[in-house]
């Protein structure tokens, strides 16, 4: 049963909107890579993006649903410390530029993160990282599924299943076309859409309703959202900074594009992917306080940003939501869709089962998978089992686990095998019990911080001397 | 001739009654109510309420701080089916809702839904806050201090 019956926008003009920007991904998907016959061209783009498309595709995947509907979310729950603690989240861009340096250093024809896991670290630290960073995939690919759902009936009343069904599709489309580079290329014009969008939303909110009376409206009716000492936006604030930093240390979709970067690219694409994101969760998370000023109701936490926009700005807002969304939306489901589907290929089926699979071979198996993983994001979407913040914070406990043993792999030569894979499981078991027992504003801090604790601790007790050039692996003969 | 209209005057009451039948057992029926949580340590939750078979009704949310609803606030009027209460602080909340049929009849009130806002203790919050400054900083004392060969 819906619990919203006031939408904006017409449905027809909705279909119509949604049908327009499918068509333009999906003709965008086959142009950039109709040239890319072999495998690293499809899966790497050739390894040799430059600094401007590297600098959108790091910042436009970055900019999900997650910011542009949860940092609304997380405002109108926890305040301002959850808009900031939202904006946080462009840490992890900024301390992985670094890290995609010595990467790129360290393993020149690596392809995955769980490569570098399977070298550093061995067989059983790899496969417990691979069930992590499999879990994670699934959490934010139904997350981003649920949020096309939930961002089509809010503005246009289409029942959620038809629009999350629709958005899905578009994007497995296109990537399933035109490879890594489809990916990027897309990333590159759904930067620019998102940028307009949202600056063009900030002019219009603050030009027709005042600071003065999004404040007095905040302080009477909901006055914990303006107070900095609201304990639970506390908790959050270096929850969602770790959460984000174990996200981008971890997934394949940021190693992806650290391979893929030309040579000394890497640093300086995320550098300034962090700096050109951090204000836009503010931006966003600023349009959620203004819903009690305007009066209107919000049912649903994750529907509070496209609701105000279109509430505030009528036809003309709903429309920029939609484009702006839709185009964040795609911008990370096909990164995603494209980086799992290359986990998925190159650390469980070609290392786990079929080692001796020709190149056209996997390339045909990375189609398959990306195909399977929409489907089977797509039957994970249908019961909308929870709300999108509480659903990603939910691996926010396991990814934030790994940014120990990632950063100490890459930088310590004493940091061992045991202690990385004790590190992930204890991490995420407290993390997990810190989630239910608190909330899900504490899960990935406490993960991340039992996390630490071991490889610190590990490493003093039982160093090893790993040697640096086991991770520069020749590639593979196929 | 009245007389005459007699049968056409029963018929026409009999034929409203059955109509309004299904009316005034909606009218009869309540409306649910509902709550994510009853105790909210972060100051916020989300209401839902519905009434079978009230396609198209109106409900109006009335919220008190006192169990008998003397001085309640009305929080909503619409036919949406939920709602959002957020950044409230400490304290005891009461909730009610009442559906408007199509035909103007209204049903009775829901039981009433009691939410009660606790947040978590200061102190706590303060000390993961410093857990998680500490390993924020120690990450980039490792990066930076890190190998470079």
């Amino acid at each position: 049963m819906s619990i919203q019956e006031t939408a904006i926008l017409e449905p027809g003009l909705a279909w119509l909107l949604i049908a327009l920007f499918t068509a333009l991904y999906v003709g965008l998907g086959w142009f950039f890579g109709r040239r890319d016959k072999e495998l690293d061209q499809f899966v790497l783009a050739g390894r040799k993006v430059g600094l401007a498309v590297g600098t959108a595709t790091a910042m436009a995947t970055w900019v999900t649903s997650n910011t542009t509907m949860m940092a609304p979310q997380l405002a109108y729950q926890i305040g301002i410390w959850g808009m900031i603690g939202y904006a946080l989240g462009s840490v992890g861009l900024l301390l992985f530029a670094p890290l995609a340096k010595r990467i790129r250093f360290l393993m020149p024809h690596g392809y995955t993160s769980g490569d570098f896991v399977r070298l550093r670290y061995g067989h059983v630290a790899w496969r417990i990282f691979l069930a992590i960073s499999l879990f994670y995939s699934f959490g934010w690919l139904v997350s981003l599924g649920m949020a096309g759902g939930v961002l089509t009936h809010a503005l246009s009343g289409i029942p959620y299943w038809q629009g999350m069904t629709v958005i899905l599709a578009a994007c497995v489309a296109y990537t399933l076309i035109g490879g890594f580079r489809a990916v990027i290329g897309t990333d590159f014009i759904q930067s620019i859409l998102i940028l307009i969008g949202l600056v063009a939303i900030a002019w219009l909110v603050i030009g027709r309703i005042g600071f003065d009376e999004i404040h007095l409206s905040l302080q009477l009716e909901r006055p914990e959202l303006l107070t900095l000492l609201m304990p639970a936006a506390i908790m959050f604030l270096f929850n969602n900074l770790l959460f984000g930093m174990g996200e981008i240390f971890h997934s394949n979709v940021w190693w992806t594009r650290a391979y893929s970067f030309r040579e000394g690219v890497g640093m300086w694409a995320y550098l300034l992917a962090g700096l050109f994101w951090a204000p836009i969760p503010i931006v966003a998370g600023f349009i959620a306080l203004a819903a009690p000023a305007l009066g209107v109701n919000i049912p649903a936490a994750d529907m509070v940003g496209p609701i105000v926009a279109s509430e505030l700005l009528g036809l003309a807002g709903a429309i920029i939501v939609l484009v702006m969304v839709f185009a964040a939306l795609a911008s990370s489901l096909d990164s995603l869709l494209a980086a799992t589907a290359m986990l998925v290929v190159r650390d469980i089926y070609y290392r786990h089962l079929r080692p001796q699979a020709t190149a056209d071979h996997l390339r045909t198996a990375t189609k398959v998978t990306i195909l399977l993983l929409g489907i089977i994001a797509w039957l994970l979407c249908l019961p909308r089992i929870t709300t999108l913040a509480e659903l990603l914070h939910f691996t926010g406990a396991f990814v934030a686990s790994t940014i120990w043993p990632i950063a100490a792999g890459l930088y310590w030569r004493r940091t061992n095998r045991i202690g990385a894979s004790l590190a992930m499981v204890l991490g995420s078991l407290a993390g997990i019990g810190a989630y239910f027992l608190i909330g899900f504003y504490v899960g990935a801090l406490v993960g991340a911080a039992v996390s630490m604790v071991i490889v610190l601790l590990t490493t003093w007790l039982w160093p090893q001397s790993f040697d640096w050039q086991t991770l520069n692996e020749p590639p593979p003969s196929h | 001739m009245p007389h005459r209209h007699a049968p056409h005057a029963l018929w026409a009451l009999a034929l409203s009654a059955i109509l309004m039948m299904p009316s005034l057992a909606l009218a009869q029926a309540v409306p649910t109510l509902d709550a994510t949580t009853q105790i909210a340590r972060a100051g916020y939750y989300q209401l839902r309420w519905g009434m079978t078979g009230a396609d198209g009704a109106v409900y109006r949310l009335e919220e008190s701080r006192s169990m008998d609803f003397s001085e309640p606030q009305v929080l909503y009027e619409g036919a949406d089916r939920a709602t959002v209460i957020s950044g409230r602080s400490d304290g005891t909340f009461h909730y009610r809702v009442q559906a408007t049929l199509a035909d103007d009849a209204r049903s009775d009130w829901s039981p009433p839904l009691t939410v009660e806002v606790r947040h978590h203790a200061l102190y706590q919050a303060l000390a993961l806050f410093g857990v998680g400054a500490f390993v924020f900083l120690a990450t980039i004392a490792l990066i930076v201090t890190g190998r470079r060969d």
